[in-house]
Order: structure tokens, then C-alpha cells, then sequence
């Protein structure tokens, strides 16, 4: 149905931000934690939008933009994806001396972009909201002015991403030039049907690989994440590894789940797919052994993710990717928020050595970390096993048998550093006192509920799952 | 009687949450009863449903208990469903009451320890998990208990970890039990895609109705069975069996004698069905086992401390299970099991109670002489040794002969052998062990000697009690020879285990089997005999006399440090080559490499001084190239 109602997500989190913008020049800078519970309840009437238009089929702009179930369960979930990075970074900005007003607004700013990115099935307005995803993060990575590591984060990010921008645009043109289209269906189709321009039409595919591949962190297109997540803030760098990870699977899925049903057609793609999912895979995992730092631990173990979710575009199990992601998020900001609760003021705890002991004097938060890496590890009965589980199953009953045996073997090696952390935290003596500060609510709330999170998909996943499959149902293809 | 069967794993569970959630708090002496008091109640229920399963006809079976559906999307289904059949109930019934008196005798053993609640946690989390493992319905839920009682495996072989060895050993474990899992996995899987469910029930219709070929059967049969190496500690992944001893003792009765272990030969076992229809994977199987038994057994002949004796030895007995599977015989298979979990666990109470007596002491070159100063500990050892020699009338021997005779029937002469020559073994090592530890002279440190004492009844009471059906259990099986239709444990299980084909010999050839088996068990006793107590010199001068050979054993065949140099170092180097060489080095290279491009890049970006940006740019841009080149040519 052709309504207005359809802007009311995008509407409302852009009015939150600029409501935000206007009250933080009014507001003292110790009253900026209202800014944050403005916030949150804008995501909560955005949140309860979703839900409402759940099944209507909402859409404007001649279908520019549609709420189709999926898109509506993207939506939501990269609410409650912003809705938790809100409640880790309440404290953290103020220890770390980054209360910023306009920290939520960029925030609110990337979530719109977000929000556009997954409702709508046309190349053009994806970029849009890519774009405006983008500004708002490299602003955010470099939102700790007086640190450096976090200037070089905000540089290189946004050298790097106007870089991959340029290669994604250069691509819709090319597709364009194939198919005279930038809707995707259109576009699967004028692809499908074989016309002269098959070439143009593969490099335009394969340089919106390239854009997209560098927003979720593949193989070769990957370098950045390191050194970004561990410049940026430690919440964005939870936002960035879970956020723009969804959308640019979101906006891939649409693209090549379709196109893969024409399995002679995109032999190629499919190689090269087949390819980056592999090399990812292997590299995230191997590399991440090496790692001292926590938060770059974290980073290649987000890549190697990257490689598994590829794995299910290949074995074209839209559901299985969703349920990944849904997954991925709660455990991945879940470990993140773990990492900012040992914090004190002016200072973070990121190196291994950090993480001696931890696990006794700091039980709750030990735990819960605990839980969180065994999940990543994908261990029975979180919801990073179910999800494993899931992907890896889909891809064998798609024929990617070594496919599968790789992705096993590489989550057999991430094992080791995982584990490591989980032997840190519960089996060496610290030898020196790690000091934190204790009083942060809201960010414990954050941890429960990742925590509820991880639980739930992994032991009563059942409604979740019934959602998910409707979700997919409704599928515009 | 058998409506509540699925409460069986779920009171471990509960009594695992409260310790969690209040165990700091409470009383050491509440702790010890709730954790044990909870197991007991499983085993009272297992009990229960075991006696309503004999009054069940077997159209009923198995009875299955559906909680809820865990996964149902799509083609893919599972549910959180425990079943109850004559293995599961078997099962059930080793693991609570076993468990159980373990549970008994650590109140004893850990009672001075500091983590005495964290250890009793720990121990019931293990016995859910098991339990779950035993009585799930599907492969989905099995491999989550699968994966469970890895953890607490883990968990338990680390509880000392401010002994670097201790963490150590705990992650070998773990990770070597990965790997087997992987295969696991990846078994699971392929009986997903082609049968379309992980429920034991259809996935045995289906192979019957000839949903797989018998190729992939193979292939799915040999995955699964390389998962249970890595559980059961068989060849090639044996390797962290020994090192598991860093463990408390009980712990290694428990997990790594009497049930977790087995956990393969039980996982064959349900899924016979499939084994015997791909046929050359149960070859494997046997070879495997008979392999895996001698290859233990002589490591077992050299080492001096008691607890990796016994280790090696749990090894090489499971290797006999795996025999009798691999050769079709499931029940013979799983009556060692059975038996076994009483005896080792026997065994290692036992050695725990040794120990304990000399104050942490394990190397049995410093023990000796001990009977008179144990009255009880010795005895119960020496039943638990005479069990797993294969002496008659106990419960080893029957189990063991019906093995080696099931093996012999179905014309596998060779893995017959083999086992026959590993019997001799385990009667020697196993009375080297007894020489050394309860006769001769005594070799004690003088520290240990003073407080040489026998252990609390906490510790004695469960030792008599496994001694006890260390002697009984082998009543239920009884050979033919006896009298026909006496061995009620194959009968029992027959619901479960659809035997192909049954080959039977004529009683002469039984008996003949049956008195080569005591031949060689006394034979082996003999040797040790000679060698220990006769003449101890022995021992010495054939060490002199063939030093290469004895290095050779006392080190293991160094399977350790080659594992170490193939997989180990060689993950290690990967992951250093592929950070060192791919994310740093080959940048430069390729940066030096095209100066043109260098220059265009370094003009805009060496403004920034980052210093890498501008090898980012290139690899990225290397990544555009490649992809592209792909595509076009």
C-alpha cells in the first residue's frame, strides 16, 4: 500500500536526532545524559513502528521505499542494535571524556541511513542511505578529539570508505549501463535474461561487491577494521561491527539470493563468492590468534563472522543469514559491552594481560563475557551455535561440502583465541589490580539483555525462528 | 512407571543452578548433600524407569518425551526431545549410579579443597550434560550434550589451574575434542541434507528404506566415528586422555573412566544402524579399536605414574568396546561398557585413595609395600585389577570374552588377535601396577611415610560398593557356554541393536576361545610376577638391554611432539605468516613494487603520516584487480 505511513521509521529517528541537536546547545554539559534518554525513547516509538506495520506491506516514493516484513525485521533489529550501543556509551562517554552532544545525533543520523539502506530495493537510494551512514561514522570513529589513535581511526576510515563509495557507485553505473535499471529486481533480471551487456553487467556486480564487501569487513577489502575498531570509541566500535555488517548483508542478500537462483548464469559470481567466503574465513580466524589487544581480537573476529555470513548468501538461505545476524548481534555487542565495563575513568582495560583473573574479581562481568565468547566460539546452547549451526547446515544441503569443511576447520582454529580470553579471565593470577568503576546501570542493563539475547536464540528459539521465516515469506522476489 | 524419565537429567540441572546462584553462600556440608542427594534422585528415577521399560513390550519404544520444539523452520526441525530405550536407560543408569558414589567419595577427597563448591557445581553441570547426551532423541540435542560435557571435561581437568600443567592439559582437551567435533558436525549435517531429520527413529527408517547409498553412509558413519575418536580418546586423538589426569582424581573416574569417554562407543552404538549398513566403516571401526588397544596398552607398560597407567589403560580398554562394535557385536560393545565404568572407576577411586594416603604422591617408584598400611584400599584394588585382567568369575572377563568372541566368529582373526596379545598386556601392567604399589619393598619419602593413614569412610564405603558389582555386573551377560538364553544384557538391548546376522560357533570353539583368554590373562600375571616380585632385576636389564625400545615407549611413540611440530606450530606459523607476510609484508613488496603507483598515492595520502593508509588503499585496490581479472578472463 502506497502511504506516507512508510517514512515513519526513517521520520522519527530523524527527528529524534534533530531534537537532540537542538536541546544539547541548551543543555549543561553534565545534564547530556537526558540527550541519551531522548534518544532511547525515540528507538522505542521507532521500535514499536515496526512492529505495528508488521504484515501491511507499507511503502512510498512509487516503491522506493517499502516496509516489507524483511525490511521491517532489519529495522528492528538495528534499533535494538543502536538502542544497546545508547545504553553501553552513557557512562563510557563521560569517563572517557567524550560527552559530546552530537554523539547522538550522529548515531541517530547513521541508524536513518541504516533504516533507508534496508527498506528499499533500489541501488540509487541505497547509496543514499550508505552515504549518510558513512558521514555519520567516520564523524563518530574520530569523536575522541584528543586522542590519536582515534583521529588516524576517523582518517583512514573515511579515506578508505569514499574510496570503496567511488568503486560502489562506479558499479550501479555499470549495472545500469547493463540493464538500464537501479532496482534490484529489475536489475536480476535484465541480468538473467542474458542480454549483450554480460560483461558490463559483471563488473558492475563485482564492483558492488567490492563497496559492500568493505562495509562488512571481507577479505581483501578488510584492513581497516583493525586498526579503525580499535581507534574509535569502544561502543561506535561495537556499532560498526554489528550495524553496518547487517545493512550491507541485507542489501547483498537481495541482490545475489535471486541471482543465484539462475545457478548457470552466475557461475562466475558465485565463484568469486565462493572465493572471498573462503579467504575470509581462513584469514579472519588466523590472524586474530596473533592478536594481544581485545578489541582487535574482536575485529578480526567480526571479519571471520563476515566469511561465515557469506557462506549463507552462497548457501541462499535468507533465513539462516537473518537468524545469523540476530545472533551475531546480541553476542558481538554483548563481548563489546563486557570490554567497556572494565573501564575506569580515563582509562580502558585492552590488552590480554588486562584480563588476568578477571573472572574472580569481577564475577558477573566474567561470566557474562564467558558466555558471550563461547557463543562466538558457537557453543551449545547459545544462540552463536544455533546460528552456526543453521548456516553451516543450509550450506551442505546446498552441496558446500568444502566449503562447510573450511568454515568448520576456520571456527575450530577461532576456538584457540576465543578460549584464550575465557583462560585469561578464570585461570592466571593477575599481577596487578584492575581498577573499575562500578556504578553503570545502564550499561549492565545492556549486558542482561545481550545476555537474554544469546540465551533465548540459543535454547527457545522458536518464535524468533517463526518471525524470521515470515519475515523472509514476504520476500519482494 | 517411566512417565517422569525426563526429570532424570533436569534435578542435576536445578541442583547446578542453585550452586551457581547461591553456592558462596551456603554450607559446605549443604553443598556436598544437595549435589549428591540430587544425583541420587536421578538415579532413583533411572532405576524406576528402567524396571517400567523391562514391563514395556517393545511395539512402545522407545517412549519419547518431546519438552518443546526447539527448531522448527523450514525443512529443518528439531526437537528438545529425550527418549527412553534400553540404551539410553543402560546409560542412565551407569552415569547416575556411578556417578552418584563418585559424588560420595568426593566429599571425602575434596573436603580441605578451596574450591569445594565450585568443584560440585561443576560435577552436577557434567552429569546434566551427560545425561542429555544419553538420553537425547536426536543428533541435535546428543551433540549439545555432547558439547556440554567437553566443557565441564574442561572445566574439571583445569579445576587446579594455578598449576600451569593443570590449564594445560585442560585446553588440549578441549581442543582436541574440537576437532572430533568438527566431524561430528559435519556427519550431522549430511544426515540433515539427505535424511532430512537428526530424530534416531526416522534416520533409522530412512536407512532402511535406502534413503542413502551405501557410500555415503560411509562417509557419514566414518565422520561421526572420528567424532567419537576425539570423545573417546581412540587414534589419532588419544592424546589428551593422559594429560587429562591433571584432574582431580574423582574426576578422572567419572568422566575420564566411566562415562564421558564412553560416550563414542554409545554414540556407535545408537547409530548402528547406519554403521552396519555402510559395513567397511565398521571395519575401520574394529580396526581402529583393536589398533588403539595394543597401541595404549604399551605405553601403559612404562610409565610410572598410577594415574597415567590407568589413563592408558582406559584407552586401550575402549579400544575393546570400539572392537565389539566394529565387528557388529554392539551389545558385547556395550556391556564393556557397562562393566568397565565399574571397574576403572574402581580403579581410579582406588589410585585416588593411594594418593590420597600419601599425601599427593603418584609415582609408583615411591610407593610399594602399601598393603599392610590400606586394609580396605588394597583388596578393592585388587578386585578392580583382577576384573580388567580377565580373570573368571568377574565381571571384566565376561565382557572382554564376549568381544574377542564375537570378533572371532565374525572372521576377523586379525583384530582377534590383536586383542588377545593386548590382553597379556593389560594383565601385566595391571599387576606391574599392584607389585609396585602393594608389595615389595617400601621406597616412601619419609615426609609421606608419616602421615601414611587409610582414607574416611566417605572414600572406603563407595570402593567396597564398586568392588562389590565389579565382581557382579558380568552376571548379567553370561556366554553360551554357560547355558543358552542367560545373557539377559544382549536380550535387552535387542530393541535397540538390529543385529544383521549372527554367526554362531559350536560350543567346542567357545570353549577353546574362552580358555585361551584365562591362558593369556595368567600368563600375563605371571610375567608380572616374575618380573616385580620374583626377580625385579629383570625389568632393568631389559631396559639396558634395549634402551631405543624403551625410550620409544616411555615417551609415547613422541606422538605428542609430532602432533606439536604438524598441527600445532604449523597453525601458529600460518597464522604468522598470513599477519607478517600477507597484512604487512607483501603491502610493502607490492609497494615497492609499483612505484608509479606508490608515488600517485603516496602525493595524496603521505599528507595524513599515517604511514599505512596508503598500503591499505593498494591491498585493496590489489583485491579490485584480482577480483576483476577474475571476472573478465
Amino acid at each position: 500500500m502506497n502511504t506516507i505511513y512508510a517514512l515513519f521509521p526513517v521520520l522519527i529517528i530523524v527527528a529524534a536526532s534533530l531534537l537532540v541537536m537542538i536541546l544539547e546547545v541548551f543543555l549543561k554539559r553534565e545534564d547530556r545524559s537526558y540527550l541519551a534518554y531522548i534518544s532511547l525513547l525515540f528507538l522505542i516509538a521507532a521500535a514499536a513502528g515496526c512492529v505495528k506495520f508488521w504484515d501491511k506491506g507499507y511503502s512510498y516514493f512509487d516503491g522506493n521505499l517499502s516496509l516489507s516484513n524483511l525490511s521491517l525485521f532489519f529495522c528492528f533489529i538495528l534499533i535494538i542494535a543502536t538502542f544497546l550501543v545508547i545504553l553501553i556509551s552513557m557512562k563510557y562517554l563521560t569517563l572517557q571524556n567524550a560527552n559530546y552532544g552530537e554523539y547522538y545525533v550522529l548515531l541517530l543520523f547513521a541508524l536513518s541511513g541504516m533504516i533507508i539502506m534496508v527498506s528499499s530495493s533500489d541501488l540509487i537510494v541505497i547509496f543514499l542511505g550508505l552515504e549518510v551512514l558513512s558521514l555519520s561514522s567516520y564523524a563518530l570513529a574520530g569523536l575522541r578529539r584528543e586522542d590519536e589513535k582515534s583521529n588516524e581511526a576517523a582518517v583512514k576510515y573515511f579515506l578508505l570508505g569514499s574510496f570503496a563509495s567511488a568503486f560502489l557507485v562506479f558499479g550501479i553505473a555499470f549495472l545500469y549501463g547493463a540493464t538500464q535499471a537501479t532496482a534490484i529486481p529489475s536489475i536480476v533480471e535484465g541480468l538473467q535474461s542474458g542480454s549483450s551487456f554480460g560483461t558490463l553487467g559483471l563488473v558492475g556486480l563485482g564492483l558492488v561487491v567490492i563497496g559492500f564487501g568493505f562495509k562488512v569487513a571481507v577479505v581483501p577489502f578488510h584492513m581497516w577494521t583493525p586498526d579503525v575498531y580499535q581507534g574509535a570509541p569502544t561502543p561506535i566500535t561495537a556499532f560498526f561491527s554489528v550495524g553496518p555488517k547487517a545493512v550491507g548483508f541485507a542489501v547483498l542478500l537481495r541482490i545475489f539470493i535471486p541471482y543465484f537462483k539462475d545457478a548457470l548464469e552466475s557461475q562466475l559470481m558465485f565463484g568469486l563468492l565462493w572465493i572471498i567466503a573462503a579467504i575470509t574465513m581462513i584469514a579472519g580466524n588466523l590472524i586474530a590468534l596473533r592478536q594481544t589487544n581485545v578489541k582487535r581480537i574482536l575485529a578480526y573476529s567480526s571479519i571471520a563472522h563476515a566469511g561465515y555470513l557469506m557462506v549463507a548468501i552462497l548457501a541462499q538461505d535468507t533465513q539462516s543469514l537473518v537468524f545469523y545476524l540476530t545472533a551475531y548481534l546480541f553476542m558481538n555487542i554483548g563481548a563489546f559491552a563486557a570490554v567497556i565495563a572494565l573501564g575506569k575513568k580515563d582509562h580502558e582495560y585492552l590488552e590480554l594481560e588486562d584480563y588476568k583473573g578477571i573472572g574472580f574479581r569481577y564475577p558477573w562481568i566474567g561470566a557474562t563475557f564467558a558466555v558471550f565468547l563461547i557463543s562466538l566460539a558457537g557453543f551449545p546452547p547459545t544462540g552463536g551455535f544455533l546460528a552456526k549451526f543453521y548456516v553451516f547446515s543450509a550450506a551442505v544441503r546446498q552441496g558446500l561440502v568444502s566449503l562447510v569443511i573450511i568454515g568448520v576447520l576456520a571456527s575450530l582454529v577461532s576456538v584457540f583465541y576465543y578460549l584464550r580470553i575465557i583462560i585469561y579471565m578464570y585461570m592466571k593470577e593477575p599481577s596487578y589490580d584492575v581498577e573499575i568503576n562500578i556504578d553503570n546501570p545502564s550499561l549492565f542493563l545492556a549486558l542482561f539483555l545481550c545476555l537474554y539475547g544469546v540465551l533465548q536464540l540459543g535454547i527457545f528459539p522458536g518464535n524468533i525462528l517463526v518471525l524470521i521465516s515470515q519475515a523472509v515469506a514476504a520476500l519482494p522476489f | 512407571m517411566t512417565d517422569y524419565f525426563w526429570l532424570i537429567p533436569f534435578i542435576p540441572a536445578l541442583s547446578t543452578l542453585i550452586l551457581v546462584l547461591f553456592g558462596q553462600k551456603l554450607p559446605k556440608k549443604y553443598v556436598s548433600f544437595q549435589a549428591c542427594f540430587a544425583v541420587f534422585a536421578s538415579f532413583a528415577i533411572s532405576v524406576i524407569s528402567f524396571i517400567g521399560l523391562l514391563q514395556t513390550s517393545h511395539e512402545h519404544l522407545p517412549i519419547i518425551k518431546n519438552l518443546f520444539s526447539w527448531i522448527h523452520a523450514g525443512s529443518f526441525q528439531a526437537d528438545l526431545a529425550l527418549q527412553l530405550d534400553p540404551l539410553s536407560s543402560i546409560m542412565t543408569l551407569v552415569v547416575t549410579g556411578v556417578g552418584f558414589l563418585i559424588h560420595v567419595y568426593s566429599v571425602g577427597y575434596m573436603a580441605d579443597d578451596e574450591g569445594y563448591t565450585r568443584y560440585f557445581t561443576y560435577l552436577n553441570l557434567f552429569t546434566f550434560a551427560m545425561l542429555i547426551l544419553v538420553m537425547g532423541s536426536n543428533l541435535v540435542v546428543m551433540f549439545v550434550g555432547w558439547e556440554g560435557v567437553g566443557l565441564c571435561s574442561y572445566l574439571l581437568i583445569g579445576f587446579w589451574f594455578d598449576k600451569h600443567s593443570a590449564a594445560n592439559a585442560g585446553k588440549k582437551a578441549f581442543i582436541v575434542n574440537r576437532i572430533g567435533d568438527a566431524a561430528f558436525l559435519l556427519g550431522i549435517f549430511f544426515i540433515f541434507t539427505h535424511i532430512g531429520s537428526g530424530e534416531f527413529s526416522v534416520i533409522n527408517a530412512a536407512i532402511g528404506g535406502g534413503a542413502i547409498t551405501q557410500g555415503l553412509a560411509t562417509l557419514i558413519a566414518i565422520l561421526l566415528f572420528v567424532g567419537a575418536t576425539g570423545k573417546s580418546a581412540q587414534i589419532p586423538l588419544y592424546i589428551w586422555l593422559p594429560d587429562a589426569m591433571e584432574g582431580p582424581t574423582p574426576v578422572s573416574a567419572l568422566i575420564h573412566a566411566a562415562t564421558m569417554v564412553t560416550a563414542g562407543v554409545y554414540m556407535v552404538a545408537r547409530m548402528n544402524v547406519l554403521f552396519t549398513f555402510s559395513g567397511s566403516a565398521n571395519s575401520l571401526v574394529a580396526i581402529i579399536g583393536a589398533v588403539t588397544a595394543v597401541f595404549a596398552a604399551t605405553m601403559a607398560l612404562t610409565q610410572n605414574d598410577i594415574k597415567r597407567v590407568l589413563a592408558y589403560s582406559t584407552i586401550s580398554q575402549i579400544g575393546y568396546m570400539f572392537i565389539g562394535c566394529g565387528v557388529g557385536a554392539y551389545a558385547a560393545g556395550m556391556f564393556h561398557l557397562f562393566t568397565h565404568a565399574f571397574f576403572k572407576s574402581l580403579l581410579f577411586l582406588a589410585a585416588g585413595s593411594v594418593i590420597h594416603a600419601l599425601s599427593g604422591e603418584l609415582n609408583m617408584q615411591k610407593m610399594g609395600g602399601l598393603r599392610k598400611y590400606l586394609p580396605l584400599t588394597y583388596p578393592t584394588f585388587l578386585i578392580g585389577a583382577i576384573a580388567i585382567a580377565g580373570i573368571p568369575f568377574l565381571s571384566g572377563f565376561f565382557s572382554k570374552d564376549a568381544i574377542l568372541t564375537s570378533a572371532y566368529a565374525n572372521g576377523q582373526y586379525l583384530v582377534w588377535a590383536l586383542g588377545i596379545f593386548c590382553a597379556v598386556l593389560t594383565a601385566f601392567y595391571m599387576f606391574r601396577l599392584i607389585f609396585l604399589t602393594f608389595f615389595g619393598n617400601e621406597r616412601l619419602e619419609p615426609e609421606a611415610k608419616k602421615h601414611l593413614h587409610e582414607s574416611p569412610p566417605a572414600m572406603t564405603i563407595p570402593l567396597v560398593l564398586l568392588a562389590f558389582f565389579s565382581i557382579v555386573a558380568g552376571y548379567v551377560g553370561l556366554p553360551v557356554v554357560v547355558g543358552k538364553d542367560l545373557n539377559f544384557f544382549g536380550r535387552f538391548l535387542e530393541p535397540v541393536i538390529h543385529q544383521a546376522h549372527e554367526v554362531h560357533l559350536s560350543l567346542g570353539t567357545e570353549w577353546m576361545l574362552i580358555l585361551i583368554s584365562i591362558a593369556v590373562a595368567v600368563t600375563g600375571i605371571f610375567i608380572a610376577w616374575v618380573f616385580y616380585i620374583k626377580n625385579p632385576k629383570i625389568p632393568k636389564n631389559i631396559v639396558a638391554r634395549f634402551p631405543g625400545l624403551y625410550k620409544l615407549l616411555y615417551n609415547k611413540y613422541y606422538v605428542d611432539e609430532i602432533y606439536n611440530t604438524l598441527f600445532v606450530n604449523s597453525t601458529i606459523k600460518g597464522s604468522e605468516i598470513v599477519y607478517d607476510h600477507f597484512d604487512l609484508k607483501v603491502i610493502d613488496g607490492v609497494v615497492n613494487g609499483s612505484a608509479k603507483t606508490t608515488n600517485f598515492f603516496g602525493k595524496v595520502l603521505s599528507y595524513f603520516q599515517t604511514g599505512y593508509i596508503k598500503d591499505y588503499a593498494l591491498i585493496f585496490l590489489l583485491g579490485v584487480i584480482l577480483l576483476l581479472g577474475y571476472l573478465l578472463f
